[in-house]
């Protein structure tokens, strides 16, 4: 699939990081989910400091309904509920960027060697990805998070080491198919030092498969986080799991504690979706623009 | 096409409607819902209240709990005479039988005794034996179970010799792990003696079925002495984990009675008749580690402990179900025990300033530990404002699951301070009081006063009741002065219950008569 | 393709790594286990000393006592929190339980994914597709216990449809199977959708559409068996899913599976039912995998058995 992009070269083609921009400005989907998520960061990050502290109770206005003096409303120890959900949106968004980072970082590494050396280095290094994929992965989760304590460091950790073996895997049936290409084959008659092939050759070439890998990776570390939460295993007493979580059982008698942190993770979750799939249509030079 | 489609729709209530028909034959049985799964059905292995809630049906004591009043009623045994002295107890057995119709006697009681103090059966209650004779040295194994003071002189007599003259003796034999097991059956099935097949008790009921998460199945005990005085044919105990869905099913109508209600639903549930809520003997409290620096200090303690608005938690985050805290030992009629105000930011201030920590000055590591639980999170961080707010304190909030808590406070490795809470084993001010002396294994707070010490060690000889909870009360003022804990709000029993439920009064440690419980019809 | 010599034998040799990873997997939930904090016999109410040694006594056992007695005599030991059951014993009954659930969790997921998949792509740029794909990317975003109160409060309490919890009868499943399924239905009919998309496009739907065949066969003959490797693919990390995914709905409505004694046996340091449920699920998971890889050879004969 990707060699038949490189089959058509004239003079000065356009690179493929450019055709593949290109393509996802003009996808509308693609730019308004950008922009939602640009919005949303910033609104996170920085609307926290105009609202009351996301801790601060008031045991006097417990579950107001939204109102002009609280956008949406307060929970059950009277604290603001806006407040809190864009505060959870620090810490969920952090886990989850992290969270991904950790394991898009660690898994392409892995993959990167285990594909490029030698087969039966390969043969050893997918066998533990095999195992660790067999091994029911919550359970690793529950532990380390036992046996480090809840500290968000652990969190990422633990989800992070979950998903780079599927990264792994797809960076190394990469890594196998650039290997035999004709690039790769000079840099090495040429007399290249083999990380620096792996460096500066197969890395950027596997970076597409692994970027659109990862915005689908965010969105689903962010609902592990909130899986964890319901189980009571929450780093934090305010993420979006938490406050979803918390929310559902006032389902019947105050919708706004779950409504409006629900709506946010969707929001968050649906954009991230679609940026990933627009990024990959992007990247695949066989798509057609429409 | 329009009709069809209508047809469609309807097609899915059908089958609901169709398939929850035919789920009634005879009378209807009484569903319970138990916070967990038993552990185990045997009596000298568990420790939890979903255990003992079972096993109360099944087996039965020497006496049972008055029903309306706290004073104990005749169980298998028909009466009782005590010695002067109080140390010696003699049980009258009515005939007794096993629910496979063999004659029960004194003897089972002496085989049950001396199967719970015997170490090697692992019972984690054997340390309440300690009162009876030679009890002590049985569990450090320097004397054979054999030598209990406890004798059968003939089928129907029972005599216990206690090492003190303690009042709450026989509350104690209305507790389930002082209750007879059938040593044949066991010494055949080993382990397994706990299944229905196997298992045999002397109790209202009887089990029939035990399906493992899903449900225990009571019938009426046939075998039962006073069979005649049982209203219910059958109970079902379902093992439900999660308390909203426990209140979903009583809201649905298919539990007829649940043990708790969760905080989320308390002011729905508060405006509903089947609500039931009763105060308990229980305290819900911080303990302090007084064997860090800093918080060695008494007055740091009393800062803390003044600084904290019981009255707020109690009103706002629990709806007004429990009772603020006034001591340590929640008040009986027996035992009004010390009641001050422990809420005194004036006083706080006072202190804080006594303990060397002012203008900001912040204690070392000053920390609310909780285990994982809504409830506790939420007490915990309305305290920290609590701080805040009136010391300038900045405490930080760290939580640990069950196990790993349980592990940490017993081992005092915990910087600063605490959550905690006790449920009485008995309906004396002992089982609270007795647990901050030096020696007592769970002392999780490190105190250690001597002057306490002796005042509770002189409570156990004492025969003169007046005299013995006077000095009971004395203690507990004492313990508030050095303030290793720090109370916040005494438990109470928060019930939804099938307004046909009758009979079912609890005692004040939250235990039911069994016998007694039953739907109307 | 069949079964010759050489493509037994590769089942072999995936059949005895697959031993070995599960000794593997055996060793490090084992020293995972006990390297975890909190012990399995502290209670709230302390047990004195003597009780103590008497339970680690009667309950502990050595990395070698609990292999060998796995391997030579398939005993798992007894619980812990369960004192009188032995782990066998607690998951032969649950096991069924969860197997169940899952299924046909699994089964209407793949039906569900198919067909919305096949007819957003058949009705492509209608509002049947907006619906699918709005619906697709709900059930993605929407934590399933999110979903199973709202279900149990609307269907259960609201209107009396269904019971709240329990695992009798068909009334007292479609809840919890409905909860499990929703978010595998949203990930099959985006998986399928696509690889209907590409394959609808290709030549020979059009030659054979051309042909004058029915739409019928032309859709099951030659679309759905070359568009759905993608969704076979998806299968086994799906079930991985759906195992997990019971944990949440065997709490919500409770259950009796397999799910809580995951969550719940490592709550308890109860370590034999922990690993005894590792193991269960291990060899689930090794097996599906080999399945897949089966099926898979079956399905695109240009695949090779590794």
């Amino acid at each position: 699939m990707t060699s038949a992009a490189l089959t058509a070269k004239p003079a000065r083609p356009p690179s493929p990081g450019s055709i593949a921009m290109d393509k996802l400005l003009r996808d509308k989907r693609a730019v308004v989910a950008t922009l939602v998520l640009i919005a949303l960061t910033l609104a996170v990050f920085i609307g926290p400091s105009f609202l009351p502290h996301y801790e601060k109770q008031m045991l006097e206005t417990q579950l107001a309904p939204p109102s002009l003096a609280h956008l949406m409303g307060t929970d059950h120890l009277g604290r603001d509920v806006l407040a809190r959900v864009l505060k959870g949106g620090q810490l969920s968004l952090a886990i989850g960027l992290l969270g991904t980072l950790v394991s898009m970082v660690f898994g392409t590494f892995y993959g990167c060697v285990s594909g490029f050396f030698h087969e039966k280095l390969d043969l050893a290094m997918m066998r533990v990805v095999d195992i660790l994929y067999s091994l029911p992965y919550m359970f690793l989760v529950i532990i380390l998070i036992f046996q480090f304590g809840k500290n968000i460091y652990v969190l990422f950790i633990a989800l992070g080491l979950v998903q780079w073996l599927t990264v792994a895997r797809i960076v190394r049936g990469q890594v196998l198919a650039l290997k035999r290409e004709e690039f790769i084959l000079a840099a090495r008659t040429l007399g290249v030092g083999n990380f620096r092939i792996i460096l500066r050759h197969i890395i950027p070439n596997v970076m597409g498969v692994v970027v659109v890998y990862a915005t689908l990776t965010v969105p689903s570390v962010i609902l592990q986080e909130a899986f964890l939460s319901f189980l009571g295993l929450n780093v934090s007493n305010c993420t979006w799991g938490v406050l979803i979580a918390d929310g559902k059982d006032y389902m019947d008698s105050a919708w706004w504690l779950l409504l409006f942190p629900g709506l946010t993770l969707t929001a968050c979750l649906l954009c991230m979706n679609f940026l990933g799939d627009s990024l990959r249509d992007a990247l695949d030079p066989t798509a057609k623009i429409n | 096409m329009n009709h069809s489609h209508r047809v469609f729709l309807l097609l899915p209530s059908l089958i609901f409607w169709s398939c929850r028909a035919g789920a009634g034959d005879g009378p209807k049985p009484l569903v319970l819902i138990n916070a967990s799964e038993p552990a185990s059905l045997d009596l000298h292995q568990v420790t939890g209240q979903p255990e003992i809630r079972v096993i109360g049906a099944l087996f039965e004591g020497l006496v049972l709990r008055g029903l309306k009043s706290p004073q104990v009623r005749p169980g298998a045994a028909r009466s009782w005479e005590v010695s002067a002295d109080g140390r010696n107890y003699t049980f009258h057995l009515r005939p007794n039988h096993w629910s496979n119709g063999t004659p029960l006697t004194s003897r089972d009681f002496l085989a049950s005794w001396r199967r719970f103090s015997n170490p090697t059966t692992g019972s984690e209650y054997s340390t309440l034996l300690k009162i009876i004779h030679n009890a002590n040295a049985i569990r450090e194994k320097k004397l054979p179970p054999d030598s209990l003071g406890i004798a059968a002189p003939d089928d129907s007599t029972f005599t216990v010799n206690l090492d003190f003259p303690v009042a709450f003796f026989l509350d104690l034999c209305a507790f389930e792990p002082f209750f007879p097991v059938p040593v044949d059956t066991i010494a055949k099935y080993g382990d397994h003696w706990t299944t229905p097949d196997h298992l045999v008790g002397n109790g209202a009921f009887v089990m029939k079925g035990w399906k493992r998460n899903v449900a225990i199945d009571l019938e009426k005990n046939p075998y039962y002495w006073d069979s005649a005085n049982v209203k219910q044919a059958k109970v079902k105990v379902l093992p439900v984990e999660d308390q909203l869905t426990a209140w979903n099913m009583f809201l649905s109508g298919e539990a007829d009675w649940i043990f708790s209600v969760p905080t989320s639903k308390l002011d729905a549930a508060k405006k509903m008749p089947e609500f039931f809520n009763k105060p308990m003997f229980g305290t819900y409290y911080y303990l302090v580690n007084c064997k860090n620096p800093g918080y060695d200090n008494a007055n740091l303690r009393k800062a803390l402990s003044y600084a904290i608005d019981r009255k707020k938690i109690v009103d706002r985050v629990l709806k007004n179900i429990n009772t603020p805290a006034t001591g340590f030992v929640p008040p009986t009629p027996s035992y009004p025990g010390v009641s001050m105000e422990l809420y005194d930011p004036v006083k706080a201030k006072e202190f804080l300033v006594k303990a060397g920590y002012s203008a900001g000055k912040q204690p070392p590591g000053l920390q609310i530990l909780y285990n994982t639980a809504e409830s506790h999170r939420d007490i915990a961080q309305v305290v920290q404002q609590m701080w805040k707010e009136t010391l300038g304190l900045d405490a930080e909030l760290v939580n640990y699951e069950w196990k790993v808590y349980l592990e940490n406070t017993k081992n005092l490795n915990y910087r600063s301070v605490a959550r905690a809470s006790w449920i009485g084993d008995f309906s004396d001010p002992i089982s609270f009081l007795e647990l901050y002396t030096t020696e007592d294994g769970n002392n999780r707070a490190g105190y250690s006063d001597p002057e306490y010490d002796k005042l509770i060690k002189s409570t156990w000889t004492m025969s003169d009741a007046g005299l013995r909870l006077a000095t009971l009360r004395q203690a507990e003022a004492r313990l508030m002065e050095g303030m290793p804990v720090i109370p916040i709000y005494y438990y109470a029993l928060n019930e939804m219950r099938n307004p046909k439920l009758q009979d079912a009064d609890p005692n004040p440690l939250g235990m039911y008569s069994w016998k007694d419980v039953h739907l109307a019809q | 393709m069949t079964f010759n010599p050489a493509y037994l034998r590769r089942i072999a040799v995936r059949l005895a790594l697959n031993v070995f990873t599960l000794i593997v997997i055996i060793s490090l939930s084992f020293l995972i286990m006990k390297a975890a904090p909190g012990k399995p016999f502290q209670t709230e109410r302390n047990p004195s000393p003597q009780v103590l040694e008497e339970l680690h006594r009667k309950y502990d056992f050595t990395y070698s006592q609990y292999l060998k007695g796995i391997l030579f005599h398939g005993d798992f030991r007894y619980s812990y929190s369960h004192r009188s059951s032995t782990v066998v014993e607690i998951i032969a009954e649950a096991l069924p339980v969860s197997l169940e659930l899952g299924w046909y969790a699994l089964v209407i997921a793949v039906v569900a994914g198919l067909a919305f998949g096949l007819l957003s792509a058949l009705y492509r740029g209608r509002w049947f597709e907006g619906f699918v794909l709005a619906f697709a990317m709900i059930g993605i975003a929407v934590p399933n216990f999110v979903l199973g109160s709202l279900l149990q409060l609307c269907f259960s309490l609201q209107w009396r449809m269904a019971p709240v919890a329990g695992w009798n009868g068909i009334d007292s499943k479609i809840l919890p199977v409905l909860t499990l399924s929703l978010t595998f239905i949203a990930y099959i009919t985006r998986i399928a959708r696509g690889s209907f998309l590409e394959n609808l496009n290709k030549d020979y739907i059009r030659t054979a559409r051309a042909k004058g065949l029915p739409e019928f066969r032309v859709l099951w003959k030659h679309l759905l068996r070359n568009s759905i490797l993608p969704v076979i693919n998806y299968l086994a990390p799906a079930t991985a899913y759906i195992l997990t995914g019971t944990l949440v709905v065997e709490k919500i409505f409770n259950i009796p599976g397999m799910g809580r004694y995951f969550i719940e046996s490592v709550f308890q340091r109860d370590f034999p039912l922990a690993l005894g449920v590792i193991i269960i699920y291990s060899v689930f998971l090794l097996s599906l995998n080999l399945l897949a890889d089966i099926v898979l050879t079956f399905v695109d004969p240009r695949i090779q058995l590794q």
